[in-house]
C-alpha cells in the first residue's frame, strides 16, 4: 500500500510522534544536512575535543576522532535508511526488535535519560563558562552559575520559548569556525603543524578510551537518527548526510578544539578562548548556543518519557529540569571546573548505548532478511498490526553486550565490543528461537490509528 | 513573479556585502593573516550560498517553493553574519587600523538585517516554511 496515497493514521501527539510521516512532509538531503550540522553544532563538540586535547598526541587525537566518527557513521548509517523506510520516530521502530513495552523502556534509556543527562552535564559546564568569564564574583561560581543557569534554561523550556530552537541555527556556523579559531590558534602558537605535533599531552590515556569517548558524545543521536530521516525523500538521504557531517565536520571540530587545548595545556574551553583572545562576543555566542542546545535537551527528555507517562509535558519538563539541575550543582559543588565527570559521562555513554542500537540493527537488516521480509516491506507500520509486549531476546541481547561490552571485556574498544555483541547475541538468539520453535514476543498489542 | 523579482534582485544586493568583506580580507591580510582567513572564510561562503539561489530558483515556478529555497540561503547569510559580528572584534582578529574590524562588523549588521528582512518577506508573501 502506499502510505502517499492512503494515510490511514490520526496524528494525536504531534510532529508525527507514533504515526509515519506522509509524504508531503518530507524534504531533501540539505535539509537532512542542515539539520544534522544544527544538532552536531554545539559548545560540548568542543569540550570533547578538548578532552582528546588533554588525552592525546595531535596525530592520535586526529585518529581518535575518524575512527570514533566512522563507529558513529557506522551506527547510524545502519539506522537512517529504518527511519527513512519506516517514515517513523526510533520510539516506534524499536517495537519489532523490543515489543511495545521496551520501546517504552528503551526509547526513554536511549533517548531520554542521555539527554536529561546532557541537559545536567551542559548546565554544569555553562557554570564553568560564566565562573571562567566572572572569576571573582560570588554570583559566577561554578555551583552558583550551574543551578541558577540551570534555572533559566528550565524555565525557557517550560515557557517553550521557540526563539531559542532558531538560535540553533544560528550558531551552526559560529561553532564551526570557533573550531576553526582553534585551529589558527594551535597554529599560531604551537609554532606550526610540525610544533603542534610535537606537544605532549597531560593526561595520556589508551586508544580506546578516547574512541568510546567520542562515541560517547553522539551515540544517542545515531540511535535515534531516524527521529530526523523519516523526513527523508529518498531512503538514502539520512544516511548520506549524516555520514558527511561526522566524518568531516566533526572530525574537524573535534581536530580543531584539541589543538587549542594542546596548545594552551588548558582542559576548560571556556579559559583557552578567553587566553587567546577569542573575545567576549564570542563567549556570548557561546553561552546563547549553549542555552539553546540545552533547552531542547529537556524538551527533548520530555518528549520521550511523555509518550508512555500520562502526565502533563511542562510537569515533566518540571521534574525532570530540577534533577538535572540537582545533580548539575552536586557535581559543580564536588568536582568543580575539573573535566573528570565529563569524561566518564562520555565513557558511561559510550559503553551503555551501543548495543541497543546493535539490536535495532540486527533486528531489521539481518533478522527481517533471515524471514525473507524484503527492505521496502519491513517496517511497515498498519493500523490494527499486532506486537509483543515485549521481545524477550532484544532485552537480553541488549542488557548482555551491555555489560560484557561494555564493563567486562577489557582488550579492544567498548563501544565497539558492545555494538557487535548487541548484533551477535540478538541475532543468533532469535534465530536459534525461531529454528526451535520458541516465541520470542510475550503477550500482544494492537495499534491502533493513532499509533498508540 | 513580482516576488521572484523580488528574490533575484535583493539576491544581488546581499551579494555585495560579502564581496565588500574579500576586499577586506586582501587589506586586513598583510597585518594579520587570521583575519584575513576568517574575513575570507565568512565572505566566501555567503558569497557562494547566496550566489547558488539563481540555478536553484532558475526554472521554479511556484512562490512557496521559491520562497522555501530563498528561505535556506538567507538563512545562511545570516547564520554567517552573526558569526562575523560575534568574531570579527576579538583580540586575536585586531589590526593595527581598527577601522577594517569595525567596517567588517557594520557589513555583518547590514547582511543581517537585510537577510531577516528577507526571510520575514518569504514567509509572509511566499508562505515559506522558516524552519528549513
Amino acid at each position: 500500500m502506499n502510505k502517499a496515497e492512503v494515510w490511514p493514521w490520526e496524528d494525536k501527539f504531534g510532529d508525527y510522534a507514533l504515526v509515519p510521516v506522509p509524504k508531503k512532509e518530507t524534504r531533501g538531503l540539505l535539509t537532512m544536512f542542515y539539520t544534522y550540522t544544527g544538532v552536531l553544532a554545539c559548545i560540548a563538540v568542543l569540550w570533547g575535543g578538548a578532552t582528546l586535547g588533554t588525552q592525546f598526541y595531535l596525530k592520535d587525537a586526529v585518529l581518535v576522532a575518524i575512527v570514533g566518527s566512522a563507529i558513529l557513521s557506522l551506527i547510524g548509517g545502519l539506522t537512517a535508511p529504518i527511519g527513512g523506510i519506516s517514515k517513523c520516530s526510533t520510539y516506534v521502530n524499536l517495537r519489532p526488535a523490543f515489543g511495545n513495552i521496551g520501546s517504552q523502556v528503551w526509547g526513554t534509556v536511549v533517548s531520554g535519560i542521555p539527554a536529561l543527562g546532557w541537559f545536567t552535564v551542559q548546565t554544569w559546564l555553562f557554570g564553568i563558562i560564566v565562573h571562567t568569564l566572572f572569576p571573582t564574583a560570588p554570583w559566577a561560581t561554578v555551583f552558583a552559575a550551574s543551578i541558577w543557569g540551570g534555572i533559566l534554561m528550565l524555565i525557557t523550556a517550560y515557557v517553550g520559548f521557540r526563539g531559542l530552537a532558531f538560535f540553533s541555527y544560528l550558531a551552526v556556523p559560529f561553532f564551526m569556525l570557533l573550531a576553526g579559531f582553534g585551529v589558527m590558534i594551535g597554529i599560531q602558537q604551537g609554532g606550526g603543524f610540525a610544533g603542534l605535533a610535537g606537544i605532549k599531552p597531560t593526561s595520556p590515556a589508551p586508544f580506546g578510551v578516547g574512541v568510546t569517548e567520542v562515541v560517547g558524545m553522539y551515540v544517542c543521536g545515531a540511535i535515534i537518527t531516524a527521529d530526523i530521516c523519516r523526513y527523508a525523500t529518498k531512503i538514502w538521504h539520512g544516511a548520506a548526510a549524516w555520514i558527511i557531517q561526522l566524518m568531516i565536520l566533526q572530525v574537524y571540530m573535534l581536530s580543531g578544539a584539541a589543538m587549542l587545548t594542546l596548545v594552551t595545556g588548558e582542559a576548560n574551553v571556556a579559559g583557552a578562548l578567553l587566553a587567546a583572545g577569542a573575545g567576549v562576543g564570542a563567549f556570548l555566542m557561546a553561552i546563547l548556543g549553549q542555552w539553546s542546545t540545552n533547552d531542547n535537551n529537556i524538551y527533548s527528555t520530555s518528549l520521550a518519557i511523555n509518550i508512555w507517562a500520562p502526565i502533563k509535558r511542562r510537569t515533566i519538563v518540571l521534574i525532570a529540569g530540577a534533577v538535572g539541575v540537582a545533580l548539575a550543582a552536586l557535581i559543580a559543588s564536588v568536582w568543580g571546573g575539573a573535566m573528570a565527570p565529563f569524561q566518564q559521562f562520555l565513557m558511561l555513554l559510550g559503553k551503555a548505548l551501543p548495543a541497543a542500537g546493535g539490536v535495532l540493527i540486527a533486528d531489521f537488516w539481518l533478522y527481517r532478511w533471515y524471514k525473507g521480509e524484503r527492505l521496502g516491506e519491513r517496517y511497515q507500520f498498519q493500523p490494527g498490526m499486532k506486537f509483543g509486549k515485549v521481545n524477550w531476546v532484544g532485552w537480553v541481547a541488549a542488557i548482555v553486550a551491555t555489560i560484557l561490552g561494555g564493563w567486562i571485556i577489557t582488550w579492544g574498544i567498548a563501544c565497539l565490543n558492545a555494538l557487535i555483541l548487541g548484533v551477535v547475541f540478538y541475532i543468533i538468539i532469535a534465530i536459534a528461537c525461531d529454528k526451535a520453535g520458541v516465541k520470542i514476543d510475550l503477550g500482544e498489542h494492537i495499534i491502533d490509528k493513532t499509533g498508540a | 513573479m513580482e516576488f521572484k523579482r523580488y528574490v533575484k534582485i535583493s539576491s544581488g544586493i546581499l551579494l555585495i556585502f560579502p564581496i565588500v568583506l574579500l576586499i577586506l580580507a586582501a587589506i586586513a591580510w598583510s597585518e594579520n593573516v587570521y583575519t584575513g582567513i576568517i574575513y575570507l572564510t565568512i565572505g566566501v561562503i555567503q558569497l557562494v550560498g547566496m550566489a547558488l539561489i539563481y540555478p536553484r530558483i532558475g526554472k521554479e515556478e511556484e512562490i512557496k517553493e521559491i520562497g522555501n529555497k530563498y528561505v535556506q540561503h538567507n538563512w545562511i547569510v545570516l547564520s554567517l553574519g552573526v558569526t562575523g559580528c560575534a568574531m570579527f572584534l576579538a583580540p586575536f582578529f585586531a589590526v593595527d587600523s581598527m577601522a577594517i574590524p569595525y567596517a567588517a562588523f557594520a557589513v555583518c549588521v547590514v547582511s543581517i538585517v537585510l537577510s531577516g528582512f528577507n526571510l520575514h518577506k518569504a514567509v509572509t508573501e511566499a508562505k515559506a516554511r522558516l524552519v528549513v
